[in-house]
């Protein structure tokens, strides 16, 4: 036995003994304290500076004395191994340099949304918390998350404003098995039942955080979409199966999507072998080109959600970029001495100096993509909002023109340094760091920060110039929660509407029979509103002259007219110099430029055709009227100050399709459906109705804005005629319906 | 013995596992401050976690919450941090008082507010308020540098952990043990108005309420130990109690990173060689006697839940224990979750977690069974509670077979191999297992695995299970 070994095994012992150290279950030895305690001078020892002890007889301090520091080791971290895949997901191993324990595996994959709205409606979020935590019940498999548990591992779930990442913690023994059934997770389409159990499950974990944390919401809102007109429990709570599915399928596509990996071993070993199970995923996918993941956009200036409280918080955000290459090394530490240590920085010293100096700061770092938001969080008073928020331009307009004093840089420098070196050394963070630098840059390798640790060690030479220019470019938002803004301030403020009283947020239990009963009130009251019962049950087609805008593209005119009991519809459309005239009877129909041959339309074009018209709010209120669709209620909701209660339709033929009714009014407002288009997919439609007008004892809407896939991409139609019933109009020509 | 097992078996898994550069080290400095030291080589960083005893278990009965208060309160700067003159200070705090007891003298006496009386304590307290930077000790420690600086509480636990450099660590350590001998408690008032707050926040987590309802049943009896708003705390008892939870012995360091391990043992003696504070060990949980199931309801909340608080009676093996919770209720495919599946109680989500509280020897096995969120499921009232039941009596007829128990006993292995793998995590999960546990650090490390003994574990069947001493908390939701 060697010497090593033996003293080794000497320690161990000692440290295995229960009763040894630490234990206070057996008797502890305790070692004998140096007479020196309290107030008595100490021995100057090497290395060791002793206060002078105060001589005022009250004060009992007891002295501390001030060491000298320890030395610092050289360190260059290993670069990432990356691999990129003809599917355009790219594969990263990071080296772990753990040597207490080389038996964990980690890694993430980070899958782009892939739309310009981030997170709307919290869709991604819940597709993902079906994906994780719905149990496969069709399949006889526990969920995920309860699948990699019970390999000892851990799930953790996170979705931003741009992407949404799995990161997986397991044992070397069993990563290939959980990575396996993360892909198969991910390449199921969820079933209704999975949809509603993560629904549930995210209703409530959102309940209790709105509960205790309400602002913890609206910065949520804020930094995961750019739609945040609606609060956060009523999107989600609208959802289904459909929405998940159809989100699923566009954005879970390896194209732009990162897996990192971080594990000891032969690195690329370790990726041959990443890339050989996710064979059964990617091969249903095309070849594609890896392409950069652009951040959420974030709004600027002031958004306040209400609420009853005196006071509010205030988060002011600022955009920090992926931290590739040398050159972000000015940027981060100019940031650094912006905020500091959250009270020393130059932005907490302008708040003390002109706000208030009793104003407490706490710091957080939220993740958008590749990018993070630098949040500034603290609680004032309503009529200090303002006041924030010029202290913050100023503070950044000084810092971005004038730079930092060398004593500041130096420190920030370090701090920079520490943050940088601290990614390096935990998994996690290895991880995000070489996930964000490829989601921004695919093509370029991270170097493991060599070149701006490198940069860092001088801050003396770095050049503030242009990283001050960029610090500048974007001016901070400031989100608030709680209090009201005041009288000069609400002007210019982007209203996110009152905070939700938590009592309110309803967990959808109900069972269907109730939200069938809860639909036929709001039903009621839409049908009344529209004309009554009797009148609607004379409608049965329309004839109708529009004019439609297409985003910049030529307006066209067009003539429709509709016989629902006969089953026949045609349209005249003129766009520019050419008329395109469309008619069908029941199954059968042709579409025709004028001058040119007819050509037949299929089955599932004629079907389009009809189920176009028949989804305008006459003909879904008169099909109530008859007894022939019914409705549930799935939720109610405010926007824009007014209650609205949005109902779906109960047909398992037809796809989804819901209705958006003004409580008060009982005006529907907008209808939302799913279309399938042949050559592009299912695409989701919202038709937003205004301008009701009084036509023959019937309410019609004269202005409808379409909106395809929730961008805003679409048209605007105006109705320059309606007649809710046949004959049709003056100057229509009644050949049309022969 | 089980000591000489426990050091054969470490010794014989030591020579595979730790690399030469992980070996832990402990040590007790001059002033009685325990440490474990873990040098793991990368990057030049300090990772530096100290946990200290707080919560119900310690807290003076009149004062709930109050440990939690000075740990928070003496984050607020020292005689020497966070002021511009302690002695001037002194004569503000004395005068305001002074002015207290005034006011309510008089206010006694004549029934009416004395308007001067009270013109002149806001001008002391404005003064007060000018001689303070509650933000400055926190500032110095982060300017050291230090970054991830944190005070996490547990409902037994308070956790401070920081990360730095080697050259940042000197004016760390400083600054940590200014504040543990020279804390002033600045604002305790408020603060402890803010952990009140917090507590009738955190109350209205169901999980919470259910842990709580456990703890009581199983320590006090008394019901929840809820503060009274309002309430003022004695600064004279708040001192007390601060110093009997951070003195050296109550509180427990681990240091893990990048650093020259001999180096760092120097330092540390050099550094942590005084202390004004009597060295009293934090007081330690134990079960109440109690001879039969004790249970309670409570209703809130939208999903129903059994929670169920096994007592560990005194002398069994740790990890023997930790195993055998692993095996009865360690998620989906534990004993008790198959048991329940097949007694047709679908749709339950199982987990465990002993010791509970953490610092308690040996505290409970703390078993929760929340009903999941499947639509298509309906339930009675009271179906979990019969459910669970009826499970615990299959398995305790069943009794651990190598079949169930080996997965399981993988499974815990797995999770302390993914915390060791974090050097930040692994920082604060060693201060409260080996800090407040006393679990031997070697053992943590990897350094021994705990034997998996399947025969021993059937032999805790009936201390733990069969004979009744346990506490039972339904939770019924408002529906």
């Amino acid at each position: 036995m060697s010497l090593r070994q033996s003293s080794s095994l000497l320690l161990l012992a000692c440290l295995t003994l229960p009763a040894c150290w630490f234990s206070s279950s057996g008797p502890v030895v305790e070692p004998s304290r140096p007479p020196s305690i309290d107030r008595e001078s100490q021995t100057a020892e090497e290395g060791v500076e002793t206060e002078a002890v105060s001589q005022d007889p009250g004060w009992d301090r007891t002295a501390i004395p001030l060491s000298s520091h320890l030395e610092s080791h050289e360190f260059e971290a290993a670069r990432p191994f990356v691999s990129l895949t003809k599917k355009g997901l790219t594969v990263a191993l990071v080296a772990t340099t753990n040597k207490v324990d080389d038996r964990a595996v980690h890694f993430e994959l980070s899958i782009p949304h892939g739309s310009p709205f981030g997170d709307r409606n919290s869709i991604a979020w819940l597709t993902a918390r079906v994906i994780a935590d719905a149990p496969r019940s069709h399949e006889n498999k526990p969920s995920l998350r309860a699948a990699i548990e019970a390999l000892g591992g851990e799930l953790t779930l996170e979705v931003d404003g741009a992407v949404t990442r799995f990161l997986v913690a397991t044992d070397q023994s069993n990563w290939e098995t959980a990575f396996s059934e993360m892909l198969n997770a991910i390449g199921t389409t969820p079933s209704r039942r999975q949809t509603r159990v993560a629904q549930v499950l995210a209703m409530m974990e959102l309940s209790d955080t709105l509960a205790t944390a309400p602002e913890d919401g609206t910065l949520r809102r804020v930094t995961c979409s750019s739609d945040f007109t609606s609060f956060l429990p009523d999107p989600l709570q609208d959802l289904n199966q459909t929405n998940v599915a159809a989100f699923r399928n566009s954005a879970y596509q390896p194209a732009g999507a990162v897996l990192t990996i971080h594990a000891w071993g032969n690195r690329s070993k370790m990726a041959m072998r990443a890339k050989k199970l996710l064979q059964p995923w990617l091969r249903d996918f095309p070849d594609a080109i890896v392409t950069p993941t652009p951040p959420l956009n974030r709004p600027d200036g002031i958004l306040w959600a209400t609420g009853r409280t005196a006071d509010c918080e205030a988060s002011i955000l600022i955009d920090v970029p992926p931290t590739t290459g040398p050159q972000n090394a000015a940027y981060l530490v100019l940031l650094e001495c912006l905020i500091g240590t959250g009270s020393s920085g130059r932005l907490p010293r302008q708040l003390r100096s002109t706000v208030d100096p009793g104003l407490q700061y706490e710091i957080e770092r939220i993740d958008n993509g590749p990018y993070q938001f630098l949040v500034l969080r603290t609680r004032c008073l309503p009529s200090q909002v303002d006041q924030i928020l010029a202290a913050t331009n100023a503070a950044i307009g000084a810092l971005a023109s004038g730079g930092p004093t060398p004593p500041e840089a130096r420190l920030a420098a370090a701090r920079v340094r520490l943050r940088l070196l601290t990614t390096l050394d935990t998994p996690k963070d290895a991880l995000r760091a070489t996930t964000s630098s490829l989601l921004a840059v695919p093509t370029l390798p991270p170097d493991g920060y060599r070149g701006t640790l490198e940069a860092l060690q001088s801050p003396d030479t770095l050049d503030f110039t242009a990283a001050g220019q960029l610090l500048s470019v974007r001016p901070p938002a400031i989100v608030v929660s709680g209090g009201n803004p005041p009288a000069d301030v609400a002007k210019r403020v982007a209203d996110l509407g009152e905070l939700p009283n938590v009592a309110e947020i309803g967990v959808p239990k109900a069972p269907p029979e109730q939200k069938r009963l809860a639909a036929q009130v709001f039903l009621k009251t839409a049908v009344a509103a529209i004309g009554g019962e009797s009148r609607l049950l004379d409608v049965d087609g329309f004839a109708a002259k529009t004019v439609v805008h297409t985003g910049r593209g030529p307006q066209s005119y067009e003539m429709v007219g509709f016989d629902q009991k006969n089953r026949r519809l045609r349209r005249v459309r003129i766009v520019l110099a050419t008329t395109i005239d469309t008619n069908v009877k029941d199954t059968v129909g042709t579409e025709q430029v004028v001058g040119e041959k007819p050509i037949d339309l299929d089955e599932d074009e004629v079907t389009l055709l009809f189920s176009r018209v028949e989804r305008h709010p006459l003909f879904l209120l008169s099909s109530v009227a008859r007894g022939e669709s019914s409705y549930k209620l799935v939720s109610s909701r405010r926007i824009g100050g007014r209650q609205f209660a949005m109902l779906e339709l109960e047909d398992a033929d037809r796809p989804l399709l819901r209705i958006l009714v003004d409580i008060e009014s009982g005006l529907i407002r907008s209808v939302h459906t799913l279309e399938h288009l042949p050559g592009v997919g299912t695409v989701s439609i919202t038709e937003q109705y205004r301008d009701y007008r009084n036509i023959s004892g019937v309410r019609v809407p004269h202005h409808k804005t379409t909106l395809i896939d929730d961008t805003t991409a679409g048209s605007v139609t105006m109705y320059t005629e309606f007649r809710p019933t046949t004959p049709p109009p003056l100057g229509f020509d009644p050949n049309l319906l022969k | 013995m089980p000591c000489l097992r426990a050091s054969l078996l470490s010794i014989l898994g030591l020579a595979a596992t730790i690399p030469a550069q992980a070996t832990p080290q402990a040590l007790i400095a001059p002033d009685g401050s325990r440490f474990l030291l873990l040098a793991h080589g990368g990057p030049p960083l300090i990772h530096w976690a100290v946990v200290s005893p707080a919560g119900d278990l310690v807290d003076p009965p009149a004062y709930p919450g109050l440990s939690f208060a000075v740990a928070r309160a003496s984050l607020n700067g020292t005689d020497t941090v966070g002021t511009r003159s302690w002695k001037d200070e002194r004569k503000a705090l004395t005068r305001i008082a002074t002015l207290e007891s005034e006011i309510e003298t008089e206010v006694v006496r004549t029934r009416e507010v004395p308007q001067q009386l009270v013109a002149e304590l806001s001008r002391a307290q404005a003064q007060l308020a000018a001689l303070r930077d509650e933000g400055a000790w926190l500032n110095e420690i982060r300017i050291a540098p230090a970054i991830d600086v944190r005070q996490r509480e547990y409902p037994d636990a308070v956790l401070f952990s920081l990360t730095t450099t080697p050259e940042g660590i000197a004016r760390v350590a400083w600054l940590l043990m200014d504040r543990r001998e020279n804390t002033r408690l600045r604002s305790l008032k408020e603060v402890y108005a803010e952990v009140v707050a917090q507590r009738e926040d955190d109350n209205r987590s169901m999980r919470a309420r259910l842990h709580a309802e456990v703890l009581d049943l199983a320590f006090y009896g008394l019901g929840p130990r809820n503060p009274q708003a309002g309430i003022r705390p004695d600064p004279a008892t708040a001192m007390q109690l601060y110093r009997s939870t951070q003195n050296p012995s109550a509180t427990f360091h681990v240091i893990t990173g990048g650093f020259d391990m001999e180096e760092m043992r120097k330092f540390l003696r050099r550094q942590f060689n005084v202390t004004n504070l009597d060295s009293t060990p934090a007081p330690r949980p134990r079960p109440r006697d109690f001879s039969r199931e004790r249970t309670s309801t409570i209703t809130g909340g939208s999903r129903a839940a059994v929670a169920l608080g096994i007592k560990v009676p005194p002398g069994l093996d740790s990890n023997d224990v930790e195993i055998f919770a692993e095996w009865l209720a360690g998620g989906d495919q534990s004993a008790l979750a198959i048991a329940l599946r097949a007694s047709n109680q679908l749709d339950l989500i199982v987990s465990v977690r002993t010791p509970f509280p953490t610092s308690a020897q040996p505290g409970l096995i703390l078993v929760e069974v929340w009903e999941g969120t499947n639509p298509d499921i309906s339930r009675k009232p009271n179906s979990i509670l019969a459910g669970v039941r009826t499970a615990l009596e299959k398995v305790i007829k069943r009794g651990p077979g190598y079949k169930q128990a080996r997965p399981a006993y993988d499974r815990l292995m797995h999770r302390q191999e993914i915390l060791r793998s974090d050097p930040r995590r692994l920082a604060e999960w060693l201060a409260t297992e080996c800090g407040l546990r006393g679990r031997p650090p070697g053992m943590m490390l990897g350094a021994a695995r705990p034997k998996l003994d399947v025969g021993r574990l059937k032999t805790l069947v009936q201390p733990l299970l069969a004979d009744g001493h346990r506490v039972l908390v339904q939770l019924e939701p408002k529906r």
